[in-house]
């Protein structure tokens, strides 16, 4: 379908209506679903993503809770896009905790990412799309989000839920940062994945000799276990997402500081639980916006086989991959060109 | 207090409501990845419940049950936590004793700093 110039939008774009039998017809119903999955695809690849996967919303509605499934976010919602962005440079898994809870986070590229991608959505096919907020809900507190992203990306096909408490994994990219996408344009959608790369087999070896995994053993706060079954499956898992949250939801301690400086018996504890050093740190973020309030314990990722050693985990081993690719793509063209040519002899 | 919940109704409630939170998750298998619709309805309750569904279990309002469970998280909720993540990874990573070898130690520049916990050469 040839894009024309929309006067009234100013530029040049899929058209977002068709006249049919005297009728108006939304364009979404003539778009080729499968070109405008292509088309995003590459998008968010050229903008940095590494995954992109389509969740089948009947199957979301099926499975998550009343008032958290996409339609009661978007109500005439047809695909749920999931995306997913690496992490930090090997490096970074090789810092101190202190280091790594500044640098590891990379969730804002694929919010940056999905922020772009609704928009193009809209401004290319004219169907109404939204960036899926990634926040808590609202009426429900701290713990409690709007929507899984997490299922929404397992459902896409581009994680599978690992021991280290649900965390998503990817065979070839280890550890992802997520986020999604909601539109009303109806695209083809994913499967989950086939197999689940957790537990790695190395894992599962140490398992059999120590009765926990790498994950189980390194938790800080003992907040996963599980068993692996004599296939080498993950049997059972077991997350305290309570004892998890105390080392990765910094953001939760500001109301604890605000109660400890009301219930402060003298003005020195009243003036540490201002001033102590840690509770400096929490002002310091939150007056300039740098340094993360989640995501700050990595000890489970840090300790990962999957994450640590996946083939595409590491960004530098990415862009000679890709490097590699192109390589690849270029002495396939020129073979083509040379068989062209002997052809024209 | 907030939606007439009483400290004896917190007494009463917390441990249920907190064990069928989101704070306590249990997976059996992989059934969400598998598609089992029957499996997933039936492991609902371990993988974590909204405070409408606790609600309509243990025949409180979901206000109140939010109510609870928040008091109870922030109870649970250690401030000074956090500073253990100060003497973690990096050096301290490499001191760490291999899993199941009974606090022997591996040489430091053998795994680049990352964790030395599974049988491979990073």
């Amino acid at each position: 379908m040839p894009k024309r110039h929309n006067r009234f939008l100013g530029y040049t774009c899929y058209p977002l209506t068709e006249l049919r039998n005297g009728q108006v017809i939304p364009m979404t119903e003539a778009i080729d679903s499968a070109l405008a999955k292509q088309a995003m695809i590459a998008y968010c690849t050229k903008k940095g993503a590494l995954a992109f996967g389509v969740a089948d919303v009947d199957t979301l509605e099926k499975i998550a809770p009343k008032g958290h499934g996409p339609r009661d976010m978007l109500p005439r919602v047809k695909s749920v896009i999931s995306i997913g962005v690496g992490g930090g440079t090997k490096g970074a898994w090789a810092a101190d905790a202190k280091t790594l809870a500044y640098i590891g986070d990379t969730e804002t590229t694929a919010y940056r990412i999905a922020y772009g991608l609704a928009f193009m959505i809209e401004r290319e096919y004219g169907a109404q799309a939204i960036f899926c907020p990634p926040d808590m809900d609202p009426e429900k507190g701290a713990r409690t989000p709007m929507q899984s992203l997490k299922l929404h990306a397992e459902i896409a096909g581009i994680g599978a839920r690992s021991m280290a408490g649900d965390i998503l994994l990817h065979p070839e990219f280890g550890m992802m940062y997520y986020a999604s996408v909601f539109t009303e344009l109806e695209i083809p959608a994913d499967v989950p994945m086939e197999d689940n790369p957790c537990p790695h087999p190395s894992c599962v070896k140490l398992y059999k000799k120590s009765g926990k995994t790498p994950c189980m053993q390194f938790c800080p706060v003992d907040c996963i276990s599980g068993t692996i079954d004599e296939a080498g499956k993950v049997a059972e898992m077991h997350y305290d997402a309570h004892a998890c949250a105390t080392m990765s939801q910094q953001y939760e301690a500001i109301p604890n500081m605000l109660l400890d400086m009301m219930d402060a018996q003298d003005p020195i504890e009243r003036g540490m639980a201002v001033h102590s050093p840690e509770n400096q740190l929490i002002w310091y973020k939150l007056s300039i916006g740098a340094g993360e309030l989640l995501s700050l314990c990595y000890e489970c990722m840090r300790v990962c086989p999957i994450t640590q050693t996946a083939l595409m985990a590491d960004p530098v081993a990415r862009g000679r991959g890709m490097r590699q690719k192109v390589a690849e793509a270029e002495a396939q063209a020129y073979a083509e060109l040379d068989v062209e040519a002997d052809q024209g002899d | 207090m907030a939606y007439g919940v009483t400290q004896q109704m917190i007494d009463t409630y917390w441990e249920i409501i907190f064990k069928l939170s989101l704070n306590k998750q249990t997976r059996i298998g992989d059934p969400v990845r598998e598609l089992d619709f029957d499996e997933i309805a039936q492991q609902r309750a371990g993988s974590g419940l909204t405070d409408e569904e606790i609600a309509a279990r243990i025949g409180l309002l979901p206000e109140q049950v939010g109510v609870v469970r928040v008091f109870v998280e922030r109870k649970y909720y250690r401030i000074d936590q956090h500073r253990m993540l100060f003497h973690l990874g990096g050096q301290a990573l490499e001191e760490r004793p291999v899993p199941g070898s009974q606090g022997e130690t591996e040489d430091p520049g053998r795994w680049h700093g990352i964790a030395c916990g599974f049988d491979f050469q990073p």
